[in-house]
């Protein structure tokens, strides 16, 4: 019932009315006026009428799409069904007045005609309503997949070749600045030197920030503008060649459809149009496993020109049998049209949709996959980015602030007790150069998820119970890989200190374990019994570390308490 | 001796600045302990039992110690504690002024090395005037007419975030973001004629009072 539903929706779009539409129509149109009329008319004015009746069809419908169907997010089925008979009465009031005017009045049954459209073309616009809404939103898919790729291949190699670089042109730009500021002892007075320590120590962080934040870039990931379609209509005709490329029955509920019209108007010869119809099925069939053999190991040019063969000659076939079945003089030119048409059109049309729906829905996978890898690797390189901030920025403001702060503090004492000894502002310039060397350290010391677990607890301790569950798995992740441990001990931090004070939480419990259907994913939960409305009002509340560093995360909220739920990428996972 | 033996607590990740307070301290006539993390301030403050903390904002990973000193506010309300921050104004580091309890105190640590300074705010905090030593409110600080969501929205400005983005972060529409923004350049006489970009001298005044933020 979900297709039905989903068919019923887009019949209500505007790609209902296209190019493509037009076309199908006015194939089943001719194709149905010329093997359902009974009047006596050359051929060449017949379809000068039809394609008069054709545009009288459409005019409403055009109508309807440049106005109220402009929507392609609205769908609207049956406003776009009444237009469809509106335009059909028009089409057969327009060629009613055509023939009465070109050949004068006649015994025309416009209530049977107007049926006529109804069945003939009527299924006919539906269904290339629906195909083509489906494929179209394939194609707008693919495009936006395409571009999306783009982008984080475009962010990732920003990311990934300049951060090493950028990381080390920022420890250089500071070493610089803070050399510059040190060298400024060199040869001063005691005092002198202990207004230039005191002004570094207050200026310190403002140009290292600078430094520091001018280098990492920001880097977002934009939502795609559409570009052009990514699957080629060579490639489609070749895949759609491939082993057995005819649809039988789908050809043959076409078919049927057709020669529904038909039955209606020539019921004494219902049984011969539904074995018209099964030769249509079967003879298709026949072709599949023909084709198959022959084309095995051929190349795409042969395969091509042999389905398209194929279809000519099962219709061509069926069509040369129906004088035997129907009595029909070989002149009867719309039911042969119909079957030499329509057969193969049927045909090959439908081989070809369903390998371009193929196509386009692996093309979907495909892109699908590649942006979910693009999308693990920059939120891995935004950690990362993250993590080298934060080791710089402690480097900074930790041992190197306090360094020149102790310098400055032992000199304003030194001066104080008129203790100064020669000299001592050489050995402090150099301690403090030397001690730049700090920037290109890694932590001395590194924070374990047990021992921020553990602070956490000592922190809250009175005021919010924290039980921990880490699997062993998670727990070897995280151990091995610092970015990763950095990243989960601030996310688990933030949450509870929110669920705390903003949810008045006093029971949080932490889950951590990777994911069992991809091990390369970590999940993290922080459960609390906080309450949740208080805690839904603070949405800025870490949730730009958990858009930057996670694949996915979630939060939710309800009177019993809170969930937080985020997917970060394990790396070599 | 300002000490007169009163006990305090230094909290503190950095070994070298710890070794400094408490050589100050110590040469003042107070008891000094060390504790470099959370854990360890929990155990001095049961067998130490301080009468005031000197704690630096940041602790390193984990809980700041800004989570710790509002506990401690709620359980040991007797204990005095001075936060130590690099920042002038508190609100530029994301922190609401509003949750802290009202009796700590703040010292920027650029003045640490003024010893006579350091001394006097332990004084103040201790005999319950801590607003003198809360040298984040003071009327004539950069920023001090913006209201604390002002200088948060212009932190994340300074950032580099659009007002779309500061929407969404924020749970609010654009067109209240760029109310705030307005708002923001009205109080810091920013006009918006001229050849000045009204953002950009507001971001730039920002980082003149503040430095330019972390990111996140």
């Amino acid at each position: 019932m979900r297709w039905l539903r989903e068919a019923w929706w887009r019949v209500g779009l505007p790609d209902a009315v296209s190019w493509p539409a037009f076309y199908v129509t006015l194939l089943a149109g001719v194709i149905g006026n010329f093997a359902n009329s009974s009047a006596a008319m050359p051929h060449l004015p017949r379809l000068a009428i039809v394609l008069v009746g054709q545009v009288a069809l459409w005019i409403p419908l055009v109508v309807l799409r440049f106005t109220l169907l402009r929507d392609p997010h609205r769908s609207q089925p049956l406003i776009v069904l009444f237009v469809f008979l509106v335009g059909a009465l028009m089409r057969l009031f327009v060629m009613t007045a055509l023939i009465v005017s070109m050949y004068g009045s006649q015994s025309l049954n416009l209530l049977g005609r107007f049926l006529g459209i109804v069945v003939n073309i009527g299924p006919t616009f539906v269904i290339t309503a629906i195909v083509v809404s489906a494929l179209r939103e394939r194609r707008r898919q693919i495009s936006e997949l395409a571009a999306t790729r783009q982008r984080l291949e475009a962010s990732l190699i920003d990311v990934d070749s300049a951060l090493l670089q950028r990381n080390a042109d920022a420890i250089e730009s500071v070493r610089r600045i803070l050399e510059g500021e040190l060298q400024k002892l060199e040869g001063a007075q005691a005092e002198r030197s202990l207004e230039v320590l005191q002004r570094t120590a207050v200026d310190i962080v403002r140009p290292m920030s600078h430094e520091l934040a001018k280098s990492i870039p920001i880097t977002v990931a934009m939502k795609a503008n559409s570009s052009p379609d990514q699957v080629p209509w060579s490639h489609v005709w070749e895949v759609a060649s491939r082993g057995r490329p005819f649809q039988p029955w789908f050809v043959g509920a076409l078919m049927g459809w057709e020669l529904f019209g038909m039955v209606i108007i020539r019921p004494e010869d219902s049984r011969a149009f539904v074995l018209f119809d099964a030769m249509f099925v079967v003879g298709f069939m026949i072709a599949n496993r023909v084709l198959e053999i022959a084309n095995r190991g051929k190349s795409g040019g042969f395969r091509i020109a042999t389905t398209a063969l194929a279809s000519l000659v099962v219709s061509w076939l069926i069509a040369a049998s129906v004088p035997r079945f129907l009595g029909t003089s070989p002149s009867d030119f719309g039911i042969l049209l119909a079957f030499v048409l329509l057969g193969p059109g049927f045909a090959l049309g439908t081989a070809i949709l369903s390998a371009l729906a193929r196509e386009r829905e692996r093309v979907i996978v495909e892109l699908t996959e590649s942006a979910h890898v693009l999308g693990r690797s920059l939120a891995r390189q935004r950690a990362v980015e993250w993590f080298q901030q934060k080791a710089l920025s402690r480097a900074l403001h930790g041992p190197i602030q306090s360094a020149v702060t102790a310098a400055a503090i032992r000199l304003d004492s030194d001066i104080r007790e008129g203790t100064v000894e020669s000299g001592v502002v050489e050995t402090v310039r150099r301690d403090l150069i030397a001690g730049l060397d700090v920037l290109h350290q890694a932590p001395s010391e590194v924070t374990t998820l047990d021992q921020a677990i553990e602070r956490m607890r000592a922190t809250w301790e009175g005021v919010c119970a924290i039980d921990a569950a880490v699997s062993d798995a998670a727990a070897a992740a995280i151990a091995a890989d610092g970015v990763l441990r950095s990243c989960v001990i601030d996310i688990v931090t933030e949450a509870v200190s929110n669920a705390v004070w903003h949810a008045k939480a006093d029971q949080t419990r932490l889950e951590i374990a990777l994911n069992p259907q991809a091990s390369d994913v970590l999940i993290v939960e922080v459960v609390s019994n906080g309450r949740g409305d208080a805690l839904s009002e603070n949405r800025g509340l870490g949730t730009q570390q958990l858009d930057d560093w996670t694949l996915a995360w979630s939060r939710q909220i309800n009177e019993q308490g809170s969930r937080l739920e985020a997917a970060l990428p394990v790396v070599g996972g | 001796m300002p000490g007169a033996g009163r006990r305090m607590l230094i909290v503190e990740d950095e070994p070298l600045m710890a070794s400094l307070l408490a050589e100050v301290l110590l040469t003042n006539g107070f008891a000094a302990e060390i504790a470099h993390d959370v854990i360890e301030a929990r155990a001095a403050i049961r067998h130490f039992d301080p009468d005031g903390i000197l704690m630096d904002i940041s602790l390193g990973d984990g809980p700041s110690g800004v989570d710790l000193a509002r506990v401690l506010a709620g359980q040991r309300p007797d204990i005095a504690i001075i936060f130590l921050t690099k920042h002038t104004d508190l609100r530029t580091a994301g922190i609401d002024e509003s949750e802290l309890p009202a009796s700590c105190g703040f010292l920027s640590k650029d003045r640490v090395r003024d010893t006579e300074y350091l001394l006097e705010a332990i004084e103040a905090v201790m005999t319950d005037r801590p607003r003198e030593v809360r040298h984040d409110m003071d009327p004539g600080k950069p920023l001090a007419s913006l209201s604390a969501k002002h200088v948060e929205v212009l932190r994340m400005m300074a950032t580099g975030y659009t007002n779309e983005h500061i929407a969404r972060v924020k749970g609010v529409a654009v067109s209240t973001v760029e109310r705030w923004t307005a708002e923001i350049f009205k109080e810091l006489g920013i006009g918006g004629k001229g050849a000045v970009n009204s953002r950009v001298e507001a971001v730039r005044q920002f980082i003149a009072a503040a430095g330019i933020p972390d990111r996140l």
